[in-house]
């Protein structure tokens, strides 16, 4: 029986209301927001944490002590783990005491609290902590010390790592491989030949990405088995796969492999690994062999394809990388495959002449895909042989097949192309003679005229929708008069088409005065394509007519005629649209906005830093564009901004419009976002485009930057393959900044630049930094 | 794959957003490629030349609807066949329809966005083999009017019918020129409906349903738009009512009041109330 005062249990939005409510009393309701975080609801237990860690920091010392004291619950403790690793007040002090308490458990979440704060501070007591009596707390050391990272916390690191204690040593050689950092590579050589830890040790090498293990991996795998051949080849990929992303080329791992003088044993070491290995080194160990171009490993990358997109994207790599030797087998496999695998290795046989009969073959197959897939694969053949194959497609059931075969048409051109379009022009198929249409006028086949007129005419719409599209494309006075004609039709969608092909031509004053008598056509599609054209042709004297039609009940008329405006440049058409600027629709106001830009007036410059404060992502990514459209100089600033936006496609555009530009302004901004976020890959990717002075102000710029900026620097140097950037390059190896000369050796080891062979010889004698000296030695035992 | 109309960050985030909004398709700025060969094909097929006209064309057509319902078809990957995953299904026939009938009720269950049918059809085998199929009503449903009218049709090509048991053929599927067809008694007794399943439903449009399947859709959704058709479907479920999605497809990290429960190895999410 129910308690007559007993209160309905409360629902989650009054809990998190509650939870409020606790959050602003402040100190004294601490103890029992902490109570909060047994809630059963996720939602509700993180708004406790959130209050907790932003709570005052008189209340710090009171959940400390809690931690400490009250440990009957999991979610209570988790909750409070979090609370204190997210809050921003100075609570080291505390947690060190913490980290002195009697239990192991208080002990192992202050040591989590510390490594989850990065705290450089409890550095020292982490490492005492190491050494602990319990493997528990030395365990949530070693993980904390790896997320602090630094000099001092990898040397305890190394040391532990040496110390061959099971339940250290393993931990702490997974946390060595994630540091990243290449001093880290001695300690785990060493253990990669221990037979306790050799497989975790090569696991790790593989993680940190440093090529000069290649050398030692490369003998190892001469004289491995069973599972540490597949450990070998995982981490020979991901060495590769981090050179890659570093410096834009593996190619020194593949070369170091392809080139090893065991190649014939690692060859025989690497096919054998494949009869025992699980799906993640059966790919490993391909991708190697296919680096050493062995034929045999095929047949396992084919059975890769179907092994899930990640997995399949890395066999087409390598399938491809293998290149002419896996042709043969390819051809065979896509003969014999079933559609779903003919989905996938069709594309690898793009552009390949001698697979030309099987693709034609593929052509035929019942899954649409694959026939669109052969299209595009025959097309970049560049053989015209394939045209009388595809033809018959561009009749195809499927509209993407018929898009398809269309462009592989247009791409391939040929006379037979031309002898079949002019016979399908007058095709009884109504699908093959539109498309024949279009190719008349991709072409520009003047023979192709009269059937152009006469599908012009025809009764069916969309024959006549394909023929006036085609004919400004014919250079013949009767097609413009064709096209004139067909603007007075009674179909309105014949109409629209016929004013879009008059934007097309060169706008002769009869056209413009049909186009300008089109803006008052009662259908709203015909008004706006004549907008469009008369915009695109430059009527200025449309001006105050395309005005008027911003007031139009249609608005896709009101856009066009913004974006009319925007062409004719004129200063009315300015003045015009300022007064649209902050219009209700987004639409005609994101129209505006990118008119302004085009207008390239100094005046449009506050308009459209107005608009980059918009709430609207879209808004902000259209004002983004007309500012680096504009071109004025203060639109620099306000384009480096937005690279920090919230919304994703607002920054890679900001990034983008950044990396077109070619001036030196441009460069340093770039390079100062970079040396703010040294990891960001769009950032180095965009630098990594050449430009005037680019090479000296990154010189520039490596000269003071410390070891992540110098790695981020010469990576957009690395990738830029120009011999001005290998210069400056060589330069920087003989910098004053240890931090440059260390990227840079990198760099060069990894680009195998030749000419730089004699300079990381001296270097890995001579050079006063010991890491500098090692990363060069990797260069003398190539 | 095949020749993309240009597609400008812009006009990607305008005609994403407007996809978005209308269908519940979402997608990310690094499918964009992708997005344009998609969108392109329907583009062109319309008439157009660029997507931005394509776009002002979706935004304030009148037409606009039925475009994008097209579209949306074009969108997804309309890739089912015939018995695909049927071990949930066959639960419902074994276990749970028999027990909603042993209470007297008579089960009503929807197919959500079923594409060109060959889900809620292979369900009326099932429920036919059983026996039952006269004592369910089943719904099926998709944003497509093409999809449904393909599914009403019954003609189905070699690729749907790729998983077939073999006491299929001949028992409701027969010999057809361009493949098979599903037996008329069987594709009658499915209601097709036209539903998108972002919209608020007319109250009128769909009872309260025993079990809904919604599989292989909310992998196109973003979370936001998850929540909001996972409550719809919430409220057409009667009490305790059973909700099938697709295997990669869990709810569990979303607020939604249903409790995962496994039944010989398959899941369903059961409706509690809020």
């Amino acid at each position: 029986m129910r308690s007559a005062s007993a209160s309905p249990p409360l629902g989650e939005h009054e809990r998190l209301e509650r939870v409020k409510n606790l959050a602003q009393a402040g100190l004294p309701a601490v103890a029992q927001l902490v109570d909060e975080l047994v809630d059963a609801s996720w939602t509700v237990r993180r708004a406790v944490v959130a209050a907790l860690a932003t709570s005052e920091s008189a209340a710090m010392p009171v959940l400390i002590e809690i931690l400490r004291s009250s440990r009957e619950n999991e979610a209570k403790i988790a909750g409070l783990v979090d609370a204190l690793s997210a809050t921003a007040h100075p609570i080291d002090e505390l947690l060190l005491t913490l980290a002195s308490a009697d239990q192991v458990a208080v002990v192992c979440d202050a040591a989590q609290i510390l490594g989850r704060r990065e705290s450089t501070r409890g550095v020292t007591k982490l490492k005492e902590l190491t050494q602990h009596a319990d493997d528990n707390v030395a365990l949530a050391a070693v993980e904390a010390l790896g997320r602090i990272g630094g000099r001092e916390a990898l040397e305890s690191l190394l040391i532990l790592a040496d110390s061959r204690n099971f339940f250290r040593t393993f931990p702490t050689i997974d946390i060595l491989g994630r540091s990243g950092d290449s001093r880290a590579l001695r300690t785990l050589l060493r253990l990669s030949v221990d037979p306790l830890y050799g497989a975790e040790a090569v696991r790790a090498l593989g993680r940190l990405g440093d090529p000069s293990a290649l050398p030692a991996l490369l003998d190892q795998l001469t004289r491995a088995s069973g599972g540490l051949l597949g450990a070998i080849a995982i981490a020979l990929v991901g060495i590769h796969d981090v050179t890659e992303q570093r410096f834009g080329t593996g190619s020194v791992v593949e070369h170091q492999v392809s080139g090893s003088a065991k190649v014939s044993e690692l060859r025989q070491r690497l096919t054998l690994g494949l009869e025992r290995a699980d799906a993640a080194e059966q790919l490993a160990l391909s991708q190697v062999l296919s680096w050493i171009g062995e034929e045999s490993t095929v047949p396992t990358l084919l059975g890769l394809l179907r092994g899930g997109p990640a997995v399949a994207e890395r066999a087409a790599r390598s399938l491809k990388r293998l290149g002419t030797v896996a042709e043969a087998q390819l051809i065979a496999a896509v003969h014999a495959g079933t559609s779903e695998e003919r989905r996938l290795l069709v594309p690898l046989l793009g552009g390949k002449r001698s697979a030309r009969d099987q693709l034609i073959a593929c052509l035929d197959d019942e899954d649409p895909t694959v026939r669109a897939l052969s299209c595009d694969a025959l097309a970049r053949t560049s053989d015209p042989v394939a045209v009388p194959a595809i033809f018959p497609l561009l009749a195809d059931i499927d509209a993407r097949v018929g898009q398809a075969a269309l462009a592989a048409i247009q791409t391939l051109g040929s006379d037979d192309t031309r002898r079949l379009t002019l016979a399908a022009a007058f095709s009884a198929d109504a699908r093959l003679r539109r498309a024949a249409l279009r190719v008349i006028g991709y072409f520009g086949y003047a023979e192709g005229l009269d059937a152009l007129i006469d599908a012009s005419r025809s009764g069916d719409e969309r024959l006549r929708e394909a023929a006036l599209a085609s004919l400004p494309f014919i250079d013949d006075l009767r097609a413009q008069h064709e096209l004139l004609e067909a603007a007075h039709h009674e179909s309105p969608r014949t109409r629209t088409f016929a004013v879009r092909a008059l934007g097309h031509t060169s706008g002769d004053p009869t056209v413009l005065a049909q186009l300008r008598s089109g803006l008052g056509d009662s259908d709203a599609w015909v008004r706006y394509y004549a907008c469009q054209a008369l915009g695109r042709l430059r009527d200025d004297t449309a001006t105050e007519q395309i005005a008027l039609l911003l007031e139009d009940a249609f608005g896709q008329v009101r856009v066009a005629a913004v974006e009319a405006l925007a062409h004719l440049r004129g200063a009315r058409a300015f003045e015009i649209l300022s007064h649209v600027l902050g219009a209700g629709d987004a639409d005609l106001n994101r129209a505006a906005l990118l008119a302004v830009g085009l207008s390239k007036r100094a005046e449009a410059l506050p308009h459209l830093l107005e608009a980059l404060a918009s709430t609207e992502a879209a808004t902000r990514l259209v004002a983004l564009s007309a500012l680096a459209e504009l071109g004025v100089p203060g639109a620099l600033p306000a384009i480096a901004t937005a690279t920090r936006d919230a919304d994703e496609g607002v920054r890679v555009a900001a990034t983008g419009f950044l990396a077109a530009r070619s001036d030196l302004a441009a460069t340093n901004e770039l390079i100062a976002l970079l040396l703010d976020a040294p990891t960001r890959q769009s950032l180095i990717r965009a630098l990594a485009k050449p430009a005037p002075d680019r090479c000296q102000a990154i010189a520039a710029a490596l000269s003071h930057a410390d070891d992540l900026s110098a790695e981020a620097l010469v990576a957009t140097l690395a990738r830029m393959q120009s011999e001005e950037a290998l210069a400056t390059l060589r330069s920087a190896l003989a910098s004053a900044n240890d931090a440059a000369r260390r990227a840079s050796a990198s760099a060069l080891v990894a680009l195998q630049d030749v000419a730089s062979a004699a300079a990381l010889e001296r270097a890995a004698l001579s050079d006063p930094d010991a890491e500098v000296r090692r990363i060069c030695s990797a260069s003398l035992v190539r | 794959m095949t020749a993309s109309l240009p597609l400008s960050p812009q006009v990607f985030a305008i005609l994403s957003a407007l996809i978005e909004e209308r269908t519940g398709l979402h997608y990310d700025l690094q499918e964009r490629a992708l997005f344009a060969e998609r969108v392109s094909g329907r583009a062109t097929e319309r008439g157009f030349e660029t997507l931005l006209d394509y776009y002002y064309f979706l935004r304030y057509d009148a037409a606009a609807d039925a475009e994008l319902a097209l579209l949306a078809e074009a969108l997804v990957v309309n890739e089912t066949y015939f018995f695909r995953e049927p071990a949930p299904l066959e639960i419902l026939v074994d276990e749970v329809v028999p027990g909603l009938l042993a209470r007297g009720i008579k089960p009503r269950i929807w197919c959500a966005a079923c594409s060109t049918g060959e889900e809620p059809l292979t369900l009326a085998m099932l429920l036919d083999e059983a026996g039952l199929l006269d004592q369910v009503s089943i719904v099926a449903s998709d944003i497509s009017a093409r999809v449904l009218a393909h599914a009403q049709a019954g003609l189905y090509r070699r690729r749907s019918l790729r998983a077939l048991p073999p006491r299929v053929v001949g028992r409701w599927l027969e010999g057809h020129e361009h493949g098979m067809r599903v037996l008329p008694r069987i594709a009658r007794a499915v209601a097709w409906r036209r539903i998108n399943l972002i919209d608020e439903p007319e109250p009128s449009e769909l009872e309260s349903f025993h079990v809904i399947i919604c599989r292989n859709v909310l992998i196109y959704f973003r979370d936001q738009t998850i929540e909001s058709v996972v409550d719809r479907l919430w409220r057409q479920l009667s009490p305790e009512g059973y909700l099938l999605v697709g295997a990669s497809e869990s709810l569990l990290r979303f607020k939604v009041a249903f409790a995962c429960v496994e039944q010989r190895g398959a899941f369903f999410y059961r409706k509690q109330s809020k």
